[in-house]
């Protein structure tokens, strides 16, 4: 996808990315985790890094206006994340409802690019109680 | 880099992952990337 990402920093195993979020609310550290959740299926964290607390937050409205960038770069590690482990399954989930719902319309704009590497399977949201798909 | 194998947020999405999966699953013939 050749859409306008950040660069990113990886650690050696592909498992951690990081990039920062530069925009009218300065640079923010973003940070995305694969961690096995068993077998080949990996979940995806995605989060500020909170120097006060010295732990992730994926709570932060950071409105730092750069949306689109960062989930094209989030979907880059998931690329280059697969293209170390390419049996990989990811799973995710958003914060909430709605930012479920923004990853959903990410990945729906871009459906059709997407699939020509991925399956994508939209399964029941545990909070709506419905396919997102 | 950073440790974030101890963070609380990794642990927790970790953990709501393997919750849901435990009660939803996940589809039967999931497929993993396309080969290119």
């Amino acid at each position: 996808m050749n859409l306008p990402k950040y660069a990113v920093s990886a650690d050696d195993e592909r498992f951690i990315y990081e990039f920062g979020s530069e925009g009218s609310r300065g640079s923010i550290k973003k940070t995305v985790i694969y961690s096995q959740i068993e077998g080949n299926l990996y979940n995806l964290a995605f989060g500020d890094w909170n120097e006060a607390l010295k732990r992730l937050d994926d709570s932060i409205r950071s409105n730092n206006g750069d949306r689109d960038k960062i989930l094209a770069t989030v979907a880059s590690t998931a690329i280059d994340f697969t293209d170390r482990f390419p049996q990989a399954e990811i799973f995710t989930e958003g914060s909430t409802p709605a930012r479920t719902r923004l990853y959903q319309m990410g990945i729906s704009e871009n459906l059709e690019e997407i699939c020509k590497d991925f399956d994508i399977y939209l399964i029941y949201h545990i909070l709506c109680q419905q396919p997102l798909k | 880099m950073r440790d974030y194998s101890k963070d609380p947020l990794v642990i927790e999405k970790l953990e709501r992952a393997r919750a849901f999966i435990a009660k939803n699953g996940l589809p039967k013939d999931g497929k993993s990337k396309k080969s290119k």
